[in-house]
């Protein structure tokens, strides 16, 4: 240790040994001090060689050593260009993947104290998130009771809307309380912020609008400031422009409007968000409100069963927009580690395979004056250089893989499409790099300092396999662990795409659209033209059954209700146990979507012309409202004023509606297109979204086309958008597809690199023990006999590996866990699946250096001697 | 094998000599001269140009300890002690001068 810390002789010390020398002479040799110091020769420039020493060395060697490390790439382009590539495909995958994580994981959210800010309500289901009844919020939360410190809510966070004047275009415009900014703490960039006076009904309505609107439509955020911009028909004045970096808790809206939160009695849900007190925890805030909303609940007459499923729940705002994904986050970058990993492991075994050919070259360095510390210089150079290098080219593979991410990845993967190498990522790019420099250095350089000097006649060159046969077998461990988590994560792919989902997908073609306010006035015109497209469609060739619905399946978003009446049962009886659905549907939905009728009867025409308004309901609906009951005649309605009494005139069975692994949701049906005015309304405001659906015996491709075409005759300027159910249903197994295919990637290249890794440790071994076969063979041993010997021994380390891996997948069997559909991770088909391909792989992988074993000459290898 | 073109030879040559005359006990950097002068019979003279570096070299490589002291004389002298690494380090060489002088002798013919 002490060599390291040897201190450098100051200049002044330098000159006194040098005087101190020469003072020596002259009075040894009786002489006076020139005769000494013309023996001595040039002062000043010994002077100066042994100041080199001292500083110049460090710059000096590294020069040195990355000229000589550069010379002997290019001797040897084979190995740096290999281990450069394995490399920079860890990095660049690590870095690609890391950059496209980072914002779920490890970024907070862009608001001033965000760690105070929580999402409070009654968990929804699925991927909905929580909600709180207008009516709860309006009764409780106004003033924020203790221990909020304030609170404020999105009626929603983002529905289309019109722009009606030139030039025109769509927006989303988000419903908000006025005190959205402030509860956010959060300033306009511009004008000014929503006022109270703003949210009371009757005043003028007033907007604040995105900045990179402000600059799209007035060119400056000032100059947007008291414009009026006509929203669907109507002129909104703009109060305010946010700021340039500001981001909605939820959705991407481009204008905010007031809510306007009427008074209590209706059933429509809010998201809340609320900032709490410092210092409080979220369980001690939801144990400070329960009491309250329980006290309402029962104020309200709502079903104890209700209460108890209508607790409300305090989580922060970060959780609910990132939902599970940073459990599957997690999952990934665990994976993308143990695949640098592995790469790492493999290079570290071609250096070292490098290092045994080089032994020679080192010995020779060593006799020559290289002090070991310099030899391991040396090693540790090649590695850092290695690893810049393919940290480098890892920036390139990132770049492009990111793009590909971005692109491959689910929606519902959120914040990805923002992913990008900024400086941060660069920073954990930079570290990786080094790391893994240092991590495949320190073996090579551990060797370096074992290598004797070299002594007597002949260079023997040591073999010392144990730690490059143990590399092989924690690569093969790490392959083993990945191999099983892909075939695991395949299988439950396997699974869950083939959920029965309730309804067929299979020649089901959808066309949505988004009416706009401005050109369909009134909610009769907007079902008028969903009536002409819908009887278009019906008659298009090929048509079976064609319907019109609020929303189609299977992730089409309907309508979700608090709560529900029952005819001659007090209000608001809580006979919704959990949040139902609502949609609305013409007649042939249900054939359209061959979901099955269990009992009563579908929607007829004749319902659409009757005075009489008829509800159908799911299983699950029918046992939520009416346990125990016969529900066909019964009258229902939702819990709004003036809503008509819907008599229930058939049961239909249940469809997977708030995704694969979700239980399928309690949902109502109501008929759609009555044309009545209450009818209209009764539609809620969804009269403008159009979903068409129809069922076809020709290709999809040409109802693609005359779906396309029929819009078109209607309205050209509608913007549609047109896909098969198919395409749909796929979306909903997006997020699961998205791992596997990643997983499965990493396995195969992790498996690929465990092979080519242990092909090189096999021809190694065969290599350094030619002299041993060829005695043996001169003994009597067949050639087919050292073969199987080469073979037993990879398949010793194979089975190691295996056995390693197996325990290293168990370690981690509760993250994989929650990846997996409808198997377990004792799965024996994955597991034996892994272990054929493993071992099919890697045995071919040590047959060549086994042929040649066999192959060994006794005579050639003796003679070698 | 050794190889004899490398420049670095005459340098690993002085560092030979350097460590062997440690061997027998500290001394200084005029001290090493003498002796080598004097126990190779004068048939070997050290640049005392290349003498100084050298030390230096193997002082920083952690083959010599290097101490101030007062000499026999009364002078300030800077002292060289071979440590354990030195010792080491000089047999490895040793090692390997000596399948040089046997390689060049054979070559010669003067066995």
């Amino acid at each position: 240790m002490k060599r390291w810390f040897r201190r450098r002789p100051s200049d002044l010390e330098l000159r006194e040994e040098l005087e101190s020398h020469l003072a020596m002479r002259a009075e040894h040799d009786g002489g006076d001090a020139s005769a000494a110091r013309r023996r001595f020769g040039n002062v000043l420039q010994t002077h100066e060689a042994m100041r080199r020493v001292w500083i110049a060395a460090f710059w000096e060697t590294l020069a040195q050593d990355a000229a000589s490390t550069w010379r002997s790439w290019r001797r040897h382009p084979a190995f740096a260009l290999t281990a450069i590539l394995v490399l920079s495909l860890g990095l660049g995958v690590s870095t690609a993947l890391f950059s496209a994580l980072d914002r779920i994981l490890f970024r907070s959210l862009p608001y001033p104290h965000a760690d105070r800010l929580v999402s409070v309500g009654v968990p929804g289901p699925g991927s909905i998130g929580a909600s709180i009844s207008e009516a709860a919020y309006l009764d409780l939360w106004r003033p924020a009771p203790p221990p909020f410190e304030s609170a404020t809510t999105l009626l929603n966070s983002g529905k289309a809307c019109d722009v009606t004047e030139e030039p025109p275009e769509r927006l989303s415009c988000a419903l908000v309380e006025a005190n959205l900014l402030s509860v956010l703490d959060r300033a306009v960039a511009a004008g000014r912020d929503f006022s109270a006076e703003d949210d009371r009904p009757g005043a003028p309505v007033v907007a604040l609008i995105r900045h990179s609107l402000s600059i799209r439509r007035f060119g400056a955020d000032l100059n947007a400031i008291g414009q009026t911009l006509n929203l669907d028909g109507h002129p909104v004045l703009i109060v305010g422009v946010l700021s340039p970096h500001f981001e909605m808790p939820e959705g991407n809206a481009d204008v905010l409007l007031p809510a306007r939160l009427r008074a209590p009695d209706t059933g429509r849900l809010l998201m809340l968000i609320a900032r709490l007190k410092p210092g409080v925890t979220f369980t001690q805030a939801e144990s400070a409100i329960q009491p309250a909303m329980s006290a309402w609940y029962v104020t309200r007459h709502f079903a104890p069963a209700f209460a108890k499923t209508g607790e409300l729940q305090v989580r922060s705002l970060l959780d609910r927009q990132l939902g599970d994904a940073p459990r599957a986050a997690w999952f990934l970058l665990g994976a993308v580690g143990t695949f640098l990993l592995i790469a790492c492991v493999n290079v570290t075994n071609l250096m070292l395979a490098r290092h045994t050919a080089r032994q020679r070259e080192f010995a020779v360095r060593a006799s020559l004056g290289a002090g070991k510390g310099r030899l391991a210089r040396l090693a540790i150079t090649e590695s850092v250089l290695l690893a810049a290098a393919a940290g480098g080219l890892g920036l390139i593979v990132a770049s492009t893989l990111l793009k590909v991410f971005v692109a491959m990845a689910p929606a519902s993967i959120p914040r990805i499409a923002q992913a990008s190498l900024d400086p941060r990522v660069l920073v954990v790019a930079s570290a990786l790099a080094v790391m893994s420099g240092l991590l495949i250095g320190v073996w090579p350089a551990m060797a370096v300092l074992r290598t004797d000097v070299l002594h007597g006649s002949r260079a023997t060159v040591a073999v010392r396999p144990r730690l490059r046969f143990m590399l092989v077998t924690a690569q093969i461990a790490l392959t083993v662990a990945m191999l099983g988590g892909a075939s695991l994560l395949l299988r439950s792919l396997w699974n869950l795409v083939g959920v029965p989902l309730g309804f067929a997908s299979a020649h089901v073609t959808t066309l949505s659209a988004t009416l706009s306010d401005a050109r369909y006035h009134t909610p009769e015109q907007q079902l008028a033209f969903q009536e002409d497209l819908l009887n278009r469609v019906s008659h298009m060739p090929g048509a079976v059954a064609a319907a019109a619905t609020s929303a189609s399946p299977p992730i089409g978003i309907s309508m979700i209700m608090g709560a529900i009446d029952v005819e001659n049962q007090p209000s608001n009886s809580g006979r919704l146990g959990k949040a139902t659905r609502l949609r609305l549907v013409t007649p042939q939905y249900f054939e359209t979507f061959q979901i099955p009728l269990t009992s009563g009867r579908a929607f007829s025409e004749a319902d659409r012309r009757s005075s009489e308004s008829p509800a159908i309901l799911t299983e699950s609906a029918a046992q939520v409202i009416f346990p125990g009951e016969r529900a066909i005649g019964q009258r229902i309605r939702p819990t709004e004023p003036n809503e008509p009494w819907h008599e229930v005139v058939g049961i239909v069975k249940d469809i997977h509606n708030s995704g694969v692994t979700q239980e399928p949701q309690p949902e109502i049906y109501f008929l759609r297109g009555r044309p009545s005015a209450a009818a209209a309304r009764a539609e809620r405001g969804a009269a403008r979204f159009v979903n068409l659906a129809v069922r076809t015996t020709v290709s999809p491709d040409t109802a693609v086309t005359f779906l396309r075409q029929a819009a078109a005759e209607l309205d050209p300027q509608l913007p549609v958008s047109i896909r098969t159910i198919e395409q749909q249903v796929n979306r909903l197994t997006e997020r699961p597809r998205f791992i596997a295919f990643l997983i499965a990637a990493f396995a195969g290249f992790a498996l690929v690199l465990a092979a080519t890794g242990l092909y090189g440790v096999a021809s190694f071994l065969v290599t350094g023990r030619t002299r041993d076969i060829g005695v043996r063979m001169a003994l009597g041993a067949t050639p087919r006999r050292i073969a199987a010997r080469v073979l037993a021994e990879a398949g010793s380390w194979i089975a190691g590996g295996a056995v390693l891996g197996t325990l290293l997948a168990w370690t981690s069997r509760r993250v994989l866990a929650a990846q997996l559909f409808g198997i377990t991770m004792n799965d024996s088909t994955s597991w034996l699946g892994t272990f054929a391909i493993l071992s099919v792989v890697l045995v071919i992988s040590v047959l060549r250096p086994a042929a040649r074993a066999a192959r060994v000459d006794p005579l050639i290898a003796l003679r070698e001697e | 094998m050794v190889a004899v073109n490398r420049p670095e030879n005459p340098q690993a040559a002085l560092e030979l000599l350097i460590l062997k005359t440690l061997a027998s006990g500290p001394s200084h950097g005029f001290g090493i001269a003498l002796r080598i002068d004097q126990t190779s019979s004068g048939l070997l003279r050290v640049e005392e140009g290349s003498l100084y570096p050298a030390l230096h070299r193997c002082h920083k490589a952690g083959f010599v300890d290097a101490e101030w002291q007062i000499t026999a004389n009364g002078r300030r002298a800077r002292v060289y002690r071979l440590t354990k690494d030195g010792r080491k380090r000089l047999k490895d060489i040793e090692r390997s001068w000596a399948a040089l002088n046997e390689g060049v002798r054979k070559v010669l013919g003067w066995t």
